[in-house]
């Protein structure tokens, strides 16, 4: 009986460590705010993000009114309250540009979380990504911040 | 004889219209070649031969060309269905990592400069 405790654990565990690792976000990539079927979802893991220095790469993109951009910048601003840096951009009372740097998990990996949201006619088009991996903000910004180039 | 000869049996072994005589004499050039150009008939006929010596002669009354086509179009299947899959999921990782990289891109190219963002963070805790 032990040892089945100890195996159910141990995969509770294992889903755990490969959700968002307790953001207030995984819900969002869970598809528990927005249907799966309203949103473009990207997800890359493995040797191919190896030359971005990364291990994990996950997107969403989707298209919300008001009330559900609300729900969703909660949950962003949530996640960013306790990071150790960020950095956002509002348009009046939306938020609409962040960055964020998670704590970092155990083993020199580090997290980000980003949020872009656009309005385009009376409506947002939102894009969500989590990036975990040994790659530092400066990397990250010289391999895609093509305005320094 | 010569290849040329060899590549017209082989030919006509794939349209079926080889007499048995043409056939024993490919064979007979197949198990001896070690040309590239016969690498293909090679499996074909080997998968034949092998067929053959499971299942007898085809049955009677349905054409040998019929039995030799669906063969070989299972063969064809058999190779190409992985490699169409294959070639698919690859296409989709090429689009998924350039996907990747236009959002990035599109994160780490507005706003403010990210790594200055950091300095800001460092020079408090100094």
């Amino acid at each position: 009986m032990k040892r089945l405790l100890t195996i159910i654990a141990t995969l509770l565990l294992g889903a755990a460590a490969n959700a968002q690792e307790g953001l207030f976000v995984e819900d969002l990539f869970e598809g528990r705010v927005i249907s799966y079927r309203m949103m473009k979802r990207t997800f890359i893991s493995g040797a191919q993000l190896q030359p971005y220095k990364l291990d994990t790469y996950k997107s969403l993109s989707f298209t919300v009114d008001e009330g559900k951009l609300h729900e969703v910048e909660v949950m962003v601003l949530r996640d960013a309250y306790d990071a150790p840096d960020k950095q956002t951009d509002y348009a009046g009372d939306h938020l609409t540009y962040a960055l964020v740097c998670l704590p970092p998990m155990s083993g020199g990996r580090n997290r980000y979380l980003c949020y872009q949201a656009k309005e385009i006619k009376g409506m947002w088009d939102v894009t969500v990504v989590y990036l975990r991996g040994p790659a530092t903000v400066e990397d990250l910004n010289k391999m895609f911040n093509k305005k320094e180039k | 004889m010569d290849k040329n000869y060899y590549k017209q049996l082989s030919n006509a072994y794939f349209e079926a219209s080889l007499s048995p005589k043409e056939e024993r004499r490919l064979k007979a050039w197949l198990a001896k070649t070690d040309d590239p150009d016969f690498d293909e008939i090679k499996v074909v006929a080997g998968y034949f031969s092998a067929g053959r010596a499971l299942h007898g002669k085809p049955v009677a009354g349905k054409p040998a060309s019929i039995l030799r086509f669906a063969i070989a179009a299972s063969l064809a299947a058999v190779v190409a269905i992985p490699l169409i899959t294959m070639g698919i999921r690859e296409r989709n990782r090429a689009e998924d990592l350039l996907s990747m990289e236009n959002t990035l891109t599109g994160f780490f190219s507005s706003g403010q400069n990210a790594e200055n963002m950091l300095a800001g963070f460092f020079d408090e805790k100094r």
